[in-house]
Order: C-alpha cells, then sequence, then structure tokens
C-alpha cells in the first residue's frame, strides 16, 4: 500500500462545523495510508467558532482561512498549499465510502490522458446525485442521474462532458495546465466552467461507478434560492467566456428573465461582458456587442446600457474615470469657483476632468485668476439658448418659473458623457445623468418647483453648518458631509500698521456693508480722537461698471473721507500687500438682514484676513461663528456699537492686539488647502475604487437578500 | 451639527446602491419624491401653505385673445419691478409656513403623548381596582354599620327626649 501516492484532499468550510466534523471523520476510515494523505481546510471566513473546534479534534489537518467568502478563490488557496501527485476537492457535506480514493487513483494511474475522476455520488436516502454533469439546450447543466433510483443504470465507467465537484479527484498536472479556477464564478457553475477549459485542453473526465461517496443534499449552502442565483449569474459568465455567440439568445431563457428579476439579470450581464471582453477577440466582441446592447435596450434605458460599456471601460484600466464640472458662473471670479478650481487641481492627475460653463472662458484665466495648475483639464462652453437670447451675462436659474421650460436640459444632456458629474455652483434644476453625481451646495437660494433635480444627485456636500442648517430648512435635505472652502492667502510677515482692512465686494445690492463700516469707522473716530490717531480703514473690493452701490459709498466718502480709502477692484498683489499690514479685519454681511441669502454663508475673506494675522471683528452671523471663536480667536459682533466697542478694545491695548494676531492665525490653519485637499482626495478615492472594480457577490449577503426576498 | 468626518461606509453603501441595486444593500431610504408624497399626506391647510408660500415662482397667463402676450409681458415686467418685495414675502411665508408645520408637528406630538398618557392611567387603574373597590366595598360597610348605629343613637335619643318630655310634663303637673 506505500506504494500509493500522496493525495491531498481539499474540504472548504463555512460556518459547517457539523457537516465538516462528519466529512472529517470519513476521511479517517479511508481504505488509504494515513503518511500518503495530505488533509487541508480552507475555512471561507465562517462567522462561527467551527476553525477553532475543527482545530482542536483534527489537529493533522491543515487549515488555512480565505481573505473572502469565495469557494473557488478557496479552492486555489488549497491547491497551492497542496503537496499532493492528485488532489481531491470534496464538499465539506460529503462523506466517502472507504475505497473512494484508492479506487479514483489506482483508475488516474493507469489512464494519464485522465484529468480527472469522480465516482457514483449518492444522497443519503440512496437515489442518485451526480454520475457527471452535462449541458442543456437552454445552455443550463445538470447532474446526469439526478434523484434516479440507483439500479444500476450507471454501473459502467465512461467518459463524461464534466463532474460534479461535490467529489473529484484531479491529476495535479490537470490542474497546472489548465489554470486556475476562475474565481468571478466564486461558487456554482465553476466545475462547468472548468470542466470546458479541461477539453480544450485535450483532458479527458471519467466516470467510475466504484468510487462511491455519499453527499447532503444542499447541506453547505442555505437552500436553493442561492444555487439558482449563482447558477444563473455564472451561466452567462460561461457563456461570454466559452460560448460568446449564444449570450444573447441566452438571456431569454435566463430565470432572471422569466422571474422579472432584471436587476440581477443586469448585473451578470454586467459582469458577463467583463469576461467577453476579456476573453474575445475583438471581431466577436463588437457583433455580440452590438446584439447585446439591441436586446438591453428594450429591457432597460438607453442610458442604463450605455453605463454598462463606460463603466467597464474604468473597470478595465482602458481609461481614467471622467469629471464633468459644470459651474455656471465659472466665467466670473469668485469664492465658489475657486473652491472648485481647486479641487480640480488637486485631482487632475488621477481623472479625466472637464469644465462645462456656459460662458467664453478658458484653462488659463482659471489658472491666472485663483494661481492654480490646471494644466491636465478641459473645458467645454455650452451656451444656454434662454440666457443668450436675452444676452445676459449671469445664468440666474431663479428666472426659470415653473411655467418654462428648463434650459439646463442641455446641461443635463452632457453630463450622461462622463462618470461623474459635479454641479459645482447649487444649480438646482440641472438633472444629473452620469451614473454618479455630485451637488455642491454653498446656499440653497432658492425653493423646491417644477424643475427641482437636487435629489436625483447621489451625494451633497455643504460648505458650511449655516449651509446645512438652510438645506434642512429649506430642501429638507442632509448633505453627505461638510467640507469647508480652502483657503491660502498667508503671506510674508510684515510689520503691522494701524490699518482696520475691510475686504468684499462692492455688490449692487450692498450685502458687505460698506456704508454702514463707514459709519462705525467715523463713529469711532468721533468719540476716540487720540486714540484712533493714525488709524486707517480700507475698502477693498471688485466691482462691476457703473455700480450703484460703489457710487453712494463715494458719495458718503466725499462728505468726509478722512483716513478711509477705497480700493476698488485691486489685484492680488495690492489685496496681499494690504491683508499682510492690516491689523484688524471689518466684515459685516449680514449686518440688519433677516433674508439668509444675504448673510456670509462661509466667509473666505475673513480667513485670508486671520492667515495675514489680521484680528477680524466680523458679524454675528451666517458662516462666520464657525471661523471665528467669539474671544479667542477674534470678535463676533450684532451691532455696529458692539463692533465699534470691540475695535476700541484692541486698538488701545497693543499687547492685546498682538496676543490675538497669534492666536488668529493659528485658529485659520484649519482651513488651509492640506485639510481639504485630505478629504476631496479621500472622497473621490471612495468613488474611484468602488467605480473601477466589480465586487464579487458574497455568498453570505445573497443568501440574506434572498431571505429578504422570501420574507416580502 | 453636521459632522465634518467623510463617512466612508455611508459613501460605499451609497455608491454600491447606485451602481448594484441588490447585493449587500439594505432596503435603500426613500427618495425625495417619495418624502414630499408623504408629507403632503397632512392637514390641506399645511399642505397649501407648503405649496402656495412661493408667490413669485407663478405661471402669469392671460385669456384676452389680442392683448394676451402683451399682458404677460407686462405682468413679467412688473414682477421682475417687484422682484426683492416678493422675495421677502417669500421668505417670510416660508418662514411662517415651517413654523406653522413644527407647531403642527409638536402639536401632534403632544396629541400622541396624552393618548399615551391617558391609556397608561387607564391600564394602571384598571390594574388596581380590585384592590380598590375591596377598599371601597370595606368603607362603604363602614359607613353603613355607622348610619345603622346612627339610627340606633337616633331612636334612643328620641325616645329619651320623649322621655324627658314625658317628665317634664310631669313635673309641671305636679308643681301646679
Amino acid at each position: 500500500m506505500t506504494t500509493l501516492p500522496i493525495c491531498s484532499i481539499i474540504i472548504v468550510n463555512y460556518n459547517g462545523f457539523r457537516q465538516t466534523k462528519d466529512c472529517l471523520k470519513s476521511l479517517q476510515k479511508l481504505a488509504y495510508p494515513e503518511q500518503q494523505l495530505d488533509l487541508i481546510l480552507i475555512d471561507n471566513c465562517s462567522q462561527d467558532d467551527s476553525v477553532k473546534c475543527l482545530r482542536e479534534l483534527f489537529p493533522k489537518v491543515r487549515i488555512f482561512v480565505n481573505s473572502v467568502n469565495n469557494f473557488a478563490k478557496a479552492l486555489n488557496l488549497g491547491i497551492s498549499q497542496s503537496t499532493g501527485k492528485y488532489i481531491a476537492f470534496l464538499n465539506n457535506d460529503a462523506t466517502l465510502d472507504s475505497r473512494w480514493l484508492e479506487s479514483l487513483v489506482k483508475l488516474l494511474e493507469t489512464n494519464p490522458k485522465v484529468g480527472a475522476a469522480s465516482g457514483k455520488l449518492l444522497f443519503k436516502d440512496g437515489r442518485i446525485n451526480s454520475v457527471g454533469i452535462q449541458q442543456l439546450p437552454n445552455f443550463y447543466w445538470q447532474d446526469v442521474g439526478f434523484g434516479e433510483k440507483d439500479a444500476g443504470q450507471y454501473d459502467r465507467e465512461r467518459t463524461v462532458e464534466g463532474l460534479c465537484w461535490a467529489t473529484v479527484l484531479f491529476r495535479r498536472e490537470c490542474l497546472a495546465d489548465v489554470g486556475e479556477i476562475d474565481e468571478d464564478f466564486v461558487m456554482y457553475f465553476e466545475d462547468v466552467e472548468f470542466a470546458k477549459r479541461c477539453q480544450k485542453r485535450g483532458w479527458e473526465m471519467v466516470y467510475s461507478p466504484a468510487a462511491i461517496a455519499h453527499h447532503e443534499y444542499r447541506g453547505s449552502s442555505r437552500g436553493s434560492k442561492l444555487t439558482e442565483y449563482f447558477c444563473n449569474r455564472n451561466r452567462f459568465l460561461y457563456l461570454a467566456k466559452h460560448e460568446p455567440l449564444q449570450l444573447v439568445s441566452a438571456i431569454h431563457t435566463s430565470d432572471f428573465f422569466t422571474n422579472k428579476q432584471y436587476d440581477l439579470l443586469f448585473e451578470s450581464i454586467f459582469v458577463a461582458i467583463k469576461k467577453l471582453l476579456e476573453y474575445q477577440k475583438p471581431e466577436i466582441v463588437e457583433t455580440v456587442l452590438s446584439q447585446l446592447s439591441e436586446k438591453l435596450t428594450v429591457i432597460y434605458s438607453r442610458v442604463k446600457v450605455d453605463r454598462i460599456l463606460s463603466r467597464l471601460q474604468v473597470v478595465r484600466g482602458d481609461r481614467q474615470m471622467s469629471i464633468a464640472i459644470y459651474d455656471h458662473g465659472l466665467h466670473f471670479i469668485g469664492g465658489g469657483q475657486k473652491y472648485v478650481a481647486t479641487m480640480a487641481s488637486l485631482l487632475q492627475n488621477q481623472f479625466d476632468i472637464t469644465f462645462i460653463a456656459n460662458k467664453p472662458v478658458a484653462i488659463s484665466d482659471l489658472e491666472a485668476w485663483y494661481g492654480l495648475n490646471l494644466s491636465e483639464c478641459k473645458i467645454k462652453v455650452i451656451p444656454l439658448q434662454f440666457y443668450e437670447k436675452r444676452g445676459m451675462q449671469c445664468i440666474d436659474s431663479s428666472m426659470i418659473t415653473d411655467d418654462l421650460e428648463n434650459p439646463f436640459d442641455e446641461i443635463a444632456k452632457e453630463s450622461k458623457n462622463y462618470d461623474i458629474f459635479v454641479n459645482a455652483n447649487q444649480l438646482e434644476k440641472v438633472q444629473p445623468l452620469s451614473p454618479i453625481s455630485v451637488f455642491f451646495c454653498h446656499f440653497p437660494n432658492t425653493f423646491r418647483n417644477r424643475h427641482f433635480a437636487v435629489d436625483d444627485y447621489t451625494f451633497m456636500i455643504a460648505n458650511s453648518q449655516f449651509t446645512v442648517k438652510w438645506l434642512d430648512k429649506r430642501w429638507n435635505l442632509k448633505p453627505t458631509f461638510l467640507l469647508y472652502p480652502p483657503v491660502e492667502m498667508a503671506t510674508a510677515e510684515v510689520k503691522k500698521e494701524k490699518i482696520i482692512l475691510a475686504v468684499g465686494q462692492f455688490e449692487a445690492g450692498g450685502t458687505k456693508k460698506q456704508i454702514e463700516l463707514i459709519k462705525a469707522f467715523h463713529s469711532l473716530r468721533g468719540n476716540y480722537p487720540e486714540q484712533l490717531e493714525g488709524w486707517r480703514l480700507v475698502l477693498v473690493g471688485s466691482s462691476v461698471p457703473r455700480n450703484p452701490y460703489l457710487k453712494t459709498v463715494q458719495n458718503l466718502l466725499k462728505q468726509d473721507a478722512r483716513a478711509i480709502e477705497l480700493k476698488v477692484n485691486a489685484d492680488l498683489d495690492e489685496v496681499k500687500s494690504l491683508y499682510a499690514k492690516a491689523s484688524i479685519f471689518w466684515h459685516g454681511c449680514g449686518l440688519g438682514e433677516v433674508n439668509p441669502q444675504r448673510f456670509e454663508h462661509f466667509g473666505m475673506a475673513t480667513v485670508e484676513a486671520m492667515q495675514n494675522r489680521c484680528v477680524p471683528i466680523v458679524f454675528n452671523g451666517g458662516g462666520q461663528p464657525e471661523i471665528v471663536e467669539n474671544g479667542r480667536s477674534g470678535f463676533l459682533f450684532n451691532t455696529v456699537e458692539e463692533l465699534c466697542q470691540q475695535s476700541h478694545q484692541l486698538i488701545v491695548n497693543p499687547d492685546l492686539l498682538a496676543e490675538f494676531q497669534g492666536l488668529v492665525e493659528q485658529r485659520s490653519q484649519y482651513f488651509r488647502v492640506a485639510h481639504f485637499e485630505e478629504k476631496v482626495k479621500h472622497f473621490f478615492e471612495i468613488i474611484r475604487q468602488e467605480y473601477a472594480t466589480i465586487r464579487l457577490p458574497n455568498p453570505a449577503d445573497v443568501a440574506q437578500m434572498v431571505d429578504v426576498d422570501r420574507d416580502r | 451639527m453636521q459632522s465634518e468626518e467623510i463617512p466612508t461606509q455611508q459613501i460605499i453603501d451609497k455608491l454600491r446602491q447606485t451602481l448594484e441595486p441588490r447585493i449587500g444593500i439594505a432596503v435603500p431610504p426613500l427618495s425625495g419624491m417619495e418624502k414630499s408624497a408623504i408629507a403632503f399626506e397632512e392637514d390641506e391647510d399645511i399642505a397649501l401653505l407648503k405649496t402656495g408660500f412661493d408667490i413669485y415662482n407663478i405661471p402669469i397667463t392671460s385669456y384676452q385673445r389680442r392683448l394676451g402676450s402683451a399682458v404677460i409681458a407686462v405682468r413679467k415686467i412688473v414682477r421682475k419691478l417687484l422682484r426683492p418685495v416678493l422675495e421677502r414675502q417669500v421668505i417670510y411665508n416660508f418662514a411662517n409656513t415651517r413654523v406653522v408645520q413644527t407647531l403642527s408637528n409638536q402639536l401632534q406630538k403632544l396629541q400622541e403623548n396624552q393618548r399615551t398618557l391617558e391609556k397608561k392611567i387607564k391600564l394602571e387603574f384598571s390594574n388596581q381596582s380590585p384592590e380598590f373597590t375591596a377598599k371601597i366595598q370595606v368603607q362603604q360597610e363602614a359607613i353603613t354599620a355607622l348610619q345603622s348605629e346612627i339610627e340606633q343613637i337616633k331612636a334612643v335619643q328620641e325616645q329619651h327626649t320623649a322621655m324627658l318630655e314625658e317628665i317634664r310634663a310631669q313635673l309641671l303637673d305636679r308643681s301646679q
């Protein structure tokens, strides 16, 4: 008997202590020298304590734990660890008669062309489970003899199309020659697929009635639904790999189709197309894909079918994921625009980024305005006829009342061409048609209306707690997470001067409150003339030509312009220089307002000032209290009197002012690009990984899903 | 307060739900449309407030044959001119709607609480009633006993009064 070769027996266990114990016990009774047996147990991530118990009960069995719950992968792991000349796969719910192994080894020893052999597999009640497997006309496969009474009708040794892997013995050379078991199959049909490859490589598979084994009917898996799911899914994978021209006709005969499980059909076809692309020649791929596309469009929408092919390009690594960043105000300089431009600069090497604008603007403009490198990004201008006809420079979505057609459908149509569509400037009427979409909200300016499409976005990102609060109030929506805008305005440290700086656009509606700030400064100077000696108020901001608000400010200064300077449309260097020199920063946006739109939704200028050690005294509203911690990193005021009082406190106490300058600089670090970069990259990396990976179904999840279906 | 942390698992779940709608994912949350459909199963007045607060964004039409388009144009211009005022009104209306909605929700909760409390009190009372009934019965028996005692005392008193009257009459007769 010692002349018998070493045989490895691989058993896969998943939460199956009882069955595996019986199975291993049956191996102890094998009429085969114990020292020639190499017993391997692969655990498929069991959640029970079967591994611990089996290790104690069967110390001679080598136990390995698989990284995922995947039967095919478990077998590959077992093969890689095996030492035998012959390798058996044994289901943990099967038991072997004492002569099973010896008879099959002898068969393989005497027939070198035979790659694998198996015997008569019987149920516990004596009926036949399998004496080989065969293909049916509808591309399903079945066990030969399944359910039949064993009356000697299969007592002749014969070559078969395939063997059931509940109990099978392989020649090591055959396994090595044919290659690894396809792990995309997870479980079921992997035996069919491997048999096909064996045939192609010229290996025979033989059924031998002398080798008897018993099998508990579906003892190792959770019932027929799980089996049905994997058999149906894997049938498509098999066809894509080995009979591609039958793939299209197999759709209508699929159980998924007849049971109207279109989502399961969709997922299966998706993986099958991946297999098709991997294994077939281009001409076959082209023929099959065109037929498939036609067929699937009848079942699903054209958009959904197109998405399969597009995503597979990313899965296969043929291209990077594409992102469209739509900003209707991209042609203007603005904080929101800087926010997304910064994001694009951080992602441009990992993603294919295209900006979508409605008015002419170039990448070089964005680079110059925001001091960024956007060399890998593209820009596409899509003019909107509604606004073009009216000669409007500003795309105002609130003009589109319920009775009008949605002009943003043009953008929606374009969004289909990208993997991710980013609506960067909260335009609530753009329907996202890309597989993944992100809505950046700096404030919910409008109310829900006929064209409101924000509910359809996959993710929403808000720029401040203030915006989060109003998103809930106005749209009843909660953002996925909060992402403060990145601010990077620190300049070289210079000696501070007696300057109070106010930075904000001279907006026509007067939201930045320059008039109120001028009056406050006049009041401060009037009340404390000696202490304010040498102090200046500098108002910096952009303005459109013929701005009536700016005119009012200028008229006010004509009456008394002492120690007050206006810097309209100053260049970036001048602004930086003023930040560096100024000691105090004033910001009055929101003062006396009730409309939340007229508050500062975040307040980038405040952070810019703080990064330059300029102590902020800002209105206590909007996003400002999220930046300035009152009394710790600046001051918050509710009235002009408070503004004057807090300013006076700092002006008369240079030590306090110096102390605060250090504290505000420290606080401002929290809003620097590094923090923003980390979050942006992390978020998009999660998306990329999920999108570019086809997850293999976990049998435990599928079983749960099947249970849910049963309960319904 | 919205967390600044990136909810990695939530994002992964959402992506899987979007890209692979079935496997390994719990029942998807309600969409915005479904949410608003549920929200509208409420008081008609609140529903009207919710749908009608936006007085700016309303369709402008005219049924005049000849001057129809001119009327529409004029109305649109007027609306545009009134925009700042109308916007304030819309915001005010919206705030009102929210307040009414919040109060209505709170009232509903209070009513529910009241019903729960009533049930609880009834239940507690019914649990304790045999004891109470027994106590009341004992009390009632005691009261009945007392009443009969009082009746007896009254009868004795009446007897005594009659006897006293008799004695007084006899004394009067003697004195005369």
